[in-house]
């Protein structure tokens, strides 16, 4: 029980620190925003029709947006020396991570439910027939992504460049998310979806795989 | 030292292996109906395929070390094992797209083996970047170490994905007649004694890198 | 004050990173009631001494002893419990208040009756009227004083200094000296790592002196001259006798 209070003191400290901060959060909805927009002006949304190649692009820009503001989860911890006093506390290192990636997590919701609403009105995007599929979806591969993004903030956040490199690292590993995301998307909004999917099942195996690795691993992460 | 001249004798036998491979492919086996002789550049594409699986397993298996115990010489080893891995991957990516252009007529198609092998590619392209940057900190070492472990977690998983994304169009089995059958055993055989070579070389030189290292230190 | 066992103790501790050794047969003991300096240049190993002793970093070879108990992974979240650890830096989250900086170390340290606590706290470093502003606003000075009531607020028993009177003008370093004798008390022990003898030889029970990552010296305070003191730093740290 212990283990689940600190967790629950870690998401809300830091989700409070993150509201009152607003800058890492409005640079990925604004980026976000500025995506689908650069998007728009590359694809002529007149000729294309985004319900048929959307799923893919708005991950596009999930990804993007989402690890501008994952990427920086532990580096603001390294301004006054916090990371260091939360790894000289009592507390079991792993429950740090947990909080982070519950935090990460939230945010990386809202973002998704701006991103859908922009992309409502901006492009036409057709989704209200599918929305507890989509929700659903679009849950699983999140905690996915939130649980690797959050663990390899902390790998970069003492690194010389670590903001540049962080994209390079995660994204070639979360290309089958991407790609489950992608097609799962397309199912959701089309006819053919079904719950015994495979791919719902390789999105279970990966968010169950690296939450869990993540948690035995974040230790290594962060220790000296 | 021991180490050294194991090496040596190393490169001696799988260059001799390799000069064997290389007449055998163009004297012994036949050449493919179908795709003529750049098919022979099989001989060298799929023992490298496979080569990659192994040594990118033991930089798994050298990580996972490293972690728990925390003796550098894991660390060295990962290392090795890796650059000498992602060497190999673009071994794959190269004479994949040559064979590919004359089976094919074009130089890329993304096909399910193929695509695997550039994900594998970008991954641990990005570990070895990531060893750049942060070479000189103290925890390089353990950041390399976990993201050694997740890439390969994921290996599979590319795999898996990426089949179920793509389409057919790798020669699925290939049937192999005798002579290729045993010229194919051979060359596997080289590439094999080449990778070990090339790991155990690297190997090495991380070794004597951080001896110099220690050296500098104590001065 | 030898009679009592100490809280800390190691003995013939050696580290290694990579195949650089960083601390070599390192003998030291942490008594309650007892401000120990820990001195010695730079890269001599007193960080990394620090960072064993605060569990951060594994123990090499050698023993690591808390209340006469090994140190393992199971005790070593009790010894972190027990430990304040006061750097340069603050430790404080900029975008919260006061307060809830407090509350947030006090609940993750499992303080008891936390809000008296904090209350009371805030009091003694002068800080009650602005429990709830925002830290990012306060001076440095204000920073420092709440830096040591998060220390001060967990009550621990092995009180770490790492440097403190880094960035600190005379007034600020006479403060902290002042500060400094009434914080080691009967249940509690301080270490201080230092460069500066000058300034806290008078609080001081004991010297200890590392260098090149072995004790060069461990000696006890009492009687000793800031010259004596200096000359058996300079010896030690030389191996050059100096009459």
């Amino acid at each position: 029980m212990r283990y689940f209070r600190v967790v629950a003191l870690v998401f809300g400290k830091d989700f409070k620190d993150e509201l009152r901060r607003k800058e890492n959060m409005a640079s990925s909805f604004l980026f976000a925003l500025l995506s689908l927009v650069l998007f728009a002006f590359a694809l002529d949304p007149t000729r294309v029709d985004l319900n048929q190649t959307g799923s893919g692009l708005l991950w596009l820009i999930i990804l993007f947006a989402g690890s501008l503001f994952m990427g920086a989860s532990f580096r603001k911890e390294t301004e006054n020396g916090t990371l260091f006093a939360l790894l000289l506390s009592p507390c079991d290192r792993s429950a740090i991570y947990v909080g982070k990636f519950l935090v990460n997590l939230v945010f990386l919701v809202i973002l998704e439910v701006l991103l859908l609403a922009m992309a409502f009105v901006l492009l036409n995007f057709r989704f209200q027939d599918s929305v507890i599929r989509l929700a659903v979806v679009w849950l699983a591969v999140t905690i996915g992504y939130a649980a690797l993004g959050t663990l390899f903030a902390a790998l970069i956040a003492q690194v010389r460049g670590g903001q540049v490199i962080y994209p390079i690292l995660l994204f070639p590993i979360l290309i089958p998310l991407f790609i489950a995301a992608a097609t799962l998307t397309q199912d959701a909004l089309s006819t053919g979806f079904s719950w015994s999917n495979q791919w719902l099942r390789l999105v279970g195996l990966f968010d169950i795989l690296f939450f869990t690795a993540s948690v035995f691993l974040f230790e290594y992460a962060v220790e000296e | 030292m021991a180490l050294r001249r194991s090496i040596v004798v190393l490169w001696a036998v799988a260059a001799a292996a390799n000069a064997v491979t290389l007449w055998l492919v163009f004297t012994y086996a036949p050449i493919e109906v179908q795709m003529g002789a750049v098919q022979k550049i099989f001989y060298y594409h799929v023992p490298s395929a496979i080569i990659c699986y192994v040594l990118l397993f033991l930089s798994f298996l050298f990580s996972i070390l490293f972690l728990w115990k925390d003796e550098p010489i894991y660390d060295t080893l990962a290392y090795a094992m890796t650059e000498v891995g992602w060497v190999f991957i673009t071994v794959v990516l190269v004479t994949g797209p040559i064979w590919g252009r004359s089976a094919w007529g074009k130089w890329w198609v993304w096909e399910p083996r193929l695509t695997s092998f550039l994900v594998l590619w970008l991954m641990y392209s990005a570990y070895l970047l990531l060893r750049l940057f942060s070479r000189g900190d103290a925890r390089s070492s353990k950041i390399a170490a976990v993201v050694a472990i997740i890439a390969f977690f994921d290996v599979p998983i590319v795999h898996k994905a990426i089949a179920w994304w793509g389409s057919i169009v790798h020669p699925k089995k290939v049937v192999l007649e005798p002579a290729m059958m045993w010229t194919f055993f051979v060359s596997m055989g080289a590439v094999f004694l080449l990778a070990a070579a090339f790991a155990l070389t690297r190997t090495w030189i991380g070794i004597e890198e951080s001896r110099r290292a220690e050296r500098e230190v104590a001065r | 004050m030898a009679e009592i066992p100490p809280i800390l103790s190691i003995k013939g501790l050696s580290k290694r990173f990579g195949h650089v050794r960083v601390l070599e047969d390192v003998s030291l003991d942490v008594h309650v009631g007892e401000l120990l300096l820990l001195l010695g240049p730079n890269g001599a190993g007193k960080t990394t001494l620090t960072r064993i002793l605060t569990t951060l970093t594994r123990a090499g070879r050698g023993t690591f002893l808390f209340r006469g108990e090994s140190v393992t992974e199971k005790n070593r979240g009790a010894l972190r419990r027990e430990i304040g650890y006061i750097s340069h830096q603050t430790f404080l989250y900029a975008h919260l208040t006061a307060a809830e900086n407090l509350s947030f170390y006090g609940r993750l340290y499992g303080v008891h009756e936390l809000d008296v606590r904090i209350g009371t706290m805030l009091e003694r470093v002068g800080l009650a009227g602005v429990a709830d502003r925002q830290v990012g606003t306060f001076s440095r000075g204000m920073q420092q004083r709440l830096s040591l009531a998060r220390v001060l607020l967990t009550d621990p028993s092995i009180l770490i200094l790492d440097e403190p009177y880094t960035g600190l003008d005379p007034e600020g370093s006479r403060t902290l000296t002042k500060l400094l004798a009434g914080l080691k008390t009967e249940s509690r022990a301080v270490l201080m790592i230092t460069h500066d003898l000058e300034d806290c030889l008078e609080v001081a029970d004991r010297i200890a002196v590392l260098h090149k990552g072995r004790i060069a010296l461990d000696t006890p305070a009492e009687g000793l001259t800031l010259e004596s003191a200096r000359r058996q730093y300079f010896q030690a740290t030389t191996g050059e006798r100096v009459s």
